[in-house]
């Protein structure tokens, strides 16, 4: 037997200054999970207020700071590091056939960088809670909002250190600690998605942190780089803000389509088709998702001209994402598929990143984006692409891997149960607000219209079913640990390179050098024994 | 695999490639409230010392100079050619010290002490944006010549430091050269003339 990596596994000194990277991706993942309950309980509030057309059930004030604790916490504390700080710390050296990232002390300081950032973030959120929206639109985050915008703002900026760092050790790694053999046409796809999402992290993550770093000082010193009456020019504000926050939607989703790249090959038992093109794919999105931001400022007074160029580099993103789904349909054909829930999950994603893709051409077009702006068509459209798509990843990816990850298995049935549930609760909670939106429904108001009453309702009713589509993998996942069966090395028969070594791998990742297969994906042949 | 660049040197290039976004966001920001406010900018252009400036931006310059001729030479020179590079990396920053020590007691401080020759807010945020940008700049200065420091008292303790650590000591000095090659004419340069 060889000592695996979780060994000593209750020495707390062993985890807090590990420098293995699957420990911190453990890490992550243990402290992603309080936070995502964390943006939960928002989610909660927001739904439970529009219950009521008029808000009597809970004060308008209350809405603004749930909805803004739910963007903020989701967005920098959940999905950001959600895949790649997680599963990418985790997998990558694996599939690569190296024992440890690049800078294993700098990954460790990610994680502390963040956690920093999350304490500070939400420290401000309950001490009396932050009322702007995720977004921190200035003139009002910083001359008029009476909540602490600048302790949130400051938490974000340290993560966004961390995510810097994280992006650049991955960048690295890719580049330099490839195992003898393995080129970069033999890269898992999850591989390529994390180095096009790295690419991302580095180069928009500063552009958000000096541009949040401004906002403090104009709000704590009232002295206009902003503000339209003392010069400054909030359009700004807003350009530097979606620089970031619109390549962020694609550090938010390439990892999820990793992931499901990985998941119906296996699940298809074929090599995925057009591996090139998926590979490219995600580079063409990591770069190409630099050059659209301005499609969230269509009503916000910028030039129709710039308008006129942002939509339509806003269509040509299609193309990429399209380029994926096809490929991974055609990877199904004439596969021999197995509905296992890493494949349910993948299927989902499939699906629902698709109604969440194609919605946002509605929103690219100038025309169409001038009725739908700011309402609940919007919050439906990337709710289908960040919960829809990432979340249903990140789920597939933690079943597929987790007896890799901890040595054990859960209960498949089980497992396939709590992937429909999450599947129909989730529709149920956000395809009504598609209609909500066409029906002229705005985001953050805490009051409505009543006869918008009824499609409120379902989607409130629709996050029960949806609750217990999270709740059920957390019991199940968790209860394995202690009583799922021990897992085999392989047991799926998958053909990555972390599939090679012990379930859990040991420290050092490999004891022999892994077999480098002749091609990516070679569910063809047969697994090296 | 075989790798000809260490994977610290790529990783330091990964870092500037950050940074560099990291500043042109504020230099896009000056650029567009150039455009928006030329007479003010002008005039706080103006209100800057380009003498000083400019033999700061000498200064910086011969320092990068120095650096490279420290990569380049004896384990006996490196030493002391690295001491001469954070000794010019001081002498810039107390040249910029005392200029902002000059904006303040003439009341271009803001938020400090603002009592300016013009009050429009345009003027102001030239200031601002002067403030922000030169200060960061000076801040990445100061850590480069700590770490310039650290290196040579690491050489001077014989302990071990390695052909990459300094090379990457160069790289991020010469790119803390360079930011400043662009805010040189920015500041001081464009928009200056009667």
């Amino acid at each position: 037997m060889t000592k695996s990596y979780l060994t000593p596994l209750w020495d707390w000194k062993a985890w807090l200054f590990t420098t293995d990277h699957k420990r911190i991706g453990i890490l992550y993942a243990l402290t992603i999970t309080l936070f995502f309950i964390v943006g939960a309980a928002g989610a909660a509030i927001i739904r439970f207020a529009l219950l009521s057309s008029h808000a009597s059930l809970v004060s308008a004030e209350l809405y603004n700071k749930a909805f803004t604790a739910h963007g903020v916490v989701m967005v920098w504390f959940f999905l950001i590091p959600s895949i790649p700080a997680t599963l990418g710390n985790f997998l990558l050296p694996l599939m690569i056939g190296a024992d440890d990232l690049s800078f294993p002390r700098l990954n460790l300081l990610s994680w502390y960088l963040f956690i920093a950032g999350a304490l500070i973030t939400l420290t401000a959120l309950f001490i009396g809670g932050v009322d702007t929206g995720w977004t921190f639109y200035t003139p009002y985050s910083t001359m008029f909002s009476n909540s602490y915008v600048e302790l949130a703002v400051t938490g974000v900026i340290v993560a966004g250190f961390s995510s810097i760092l994280t992006g650049l050790n991955f960048i690295v790694t890719t580049h330099m600690k490839r195992a003898e053999g393995m080129t970069w046409m033999k890269l898992p796809l999850f591989v390529w998605s994390l180095y096009a999402t790295s690419l991302i992290l580095v180069l928009a993550t500063p552009v958000l942190a000096i541009t949040l770093f401004a906002l403090i000082i104009e709000r704590a010193f009232h002295i206009g780089i902003f503000d339209p009456s003392l010069g400054g020019d909030p359009l700004l504000f807003q350009h530097f803000f979606w620089f970031y926050s619109h390549p962020a939607v694609y550090i938010m989703i390439l990892p999820g389509m990793g992931v499901v790249s990985e998941l119906i090959a296996a699940y298809a038992r074929r090599p995925v088709f057009g591996y090139k093109m998926i590979a490219y794919s995600s580079m063409a999105i990591g770069i190409l998702g630099f050059f659209l931001w301005g499609h969230h400022m269509f009503v916000a007074g910028q030039s129709a001209y710039a308008s006129m160029a942002f939509s339509i580099l806003s269509f040509l993103i299609g193309i990429p994402s399209a380029i994926k789904v096809f490929n991974w349909v055609a990877t199904l054909y004439k596969g021999e598929i197995t509905l296992d829930a890493p494949m349910l999950y993948a299927l989902g994603f499939v699906g629902l990143f698709t109604v969440g893709g194609l919605t946002g051409f509605f929103l690219a077009a100038l025309a169409v984006d001038v009725h739908l702006h700011d309402t609940f068509f919007v919050i439906a459209h990337f709710h289908f692409i960040m919960v829809g798509g990432m979340l249903m990843a990140y789920l597939g990816g933690l079943h597929f891997w987790w007896p890799k990850i901890t040595g054990r298995l859960y209960p498949k049935r089980l497992a396939r149960w709590a992937a429909v549930i999450l599947f129909v609760g989730f529709n149920i909670t956000f395809f009504p607000q598609f209609i909500l939106g066409y029906m002229g429904m705005p985001r953050r108001y805490a009051e409505y219209p009543d006869h918008l009453l009824w499609l409120n309702w379902i989607s409130s009713a629709g996050t029960l079913l949806l609750a217990l589509g999270y709740l059920l993998p957390l019991v199940y996942l968790v209860r394995s640990l202690k009583s799922g069966s021990p897992a085999t090395d392989n047991p799926w028969d998958a053909r990555g390179l972390e599939w090679q070594t012990t379930s859990p791998p040991p420290k050092e990742n490999f004891l022999k050098p892994p077999v480098i297969p002749s091609h990516p994906y070679p569910y063809d042949q047969k697994a090296p024994s | 695999m075989k790798n000809r660049v260490p994977a610290g040197l790529l990783g330091m290039w990964v870092f500037l490639a950050s940074e560099v976004l990291f500043f042109s966001t504020l230099i896009l920001a000056f650029w567009v409230y150039r455009h928006e406010w030329p007479v003010e900018f002008s005039d706080g252009v103006r209100h800057m010392d380009l003498i000083a400036g400019s033999v700061n931006t000498a200064v910086l310059l011969t320092s990068s100079w120095t650096m490279a001729l420290a990569l380049a030479s004896s384990p006996r020179w490196k030493g002391r050619l690295l001491v001469l590079t954070a000794f010019l990396g001081a002498v810039f920053l107390v040249i910029k010290g005392s200029e902002y020590f000059m904006h303040a007691r003439d009341g271009m401080l803001p938020p400090i002490s603002w009592s300016p020759p013009q009050s429009a807010p345009a003027f102001k945020l030239f200031f601002i944006l002067y403030f922000l940008i030169t200060g960061l700049h000076a801040l990445h200065l100061s850590i480069g010549i700590g770490c310039v420091l650290w290196a040579r008292l690491r050489m001077a303790l014989r302990r071990e430091v390695s052909e990459t650590l300094l090379e990457n000591l160069g790289l991020y000095w010469h790119f803390v050269d360079i930011v400043w090659i662009f805010l040189f004419p920015l500041f001081y340069l464009i928009g200056g003339h009667a």
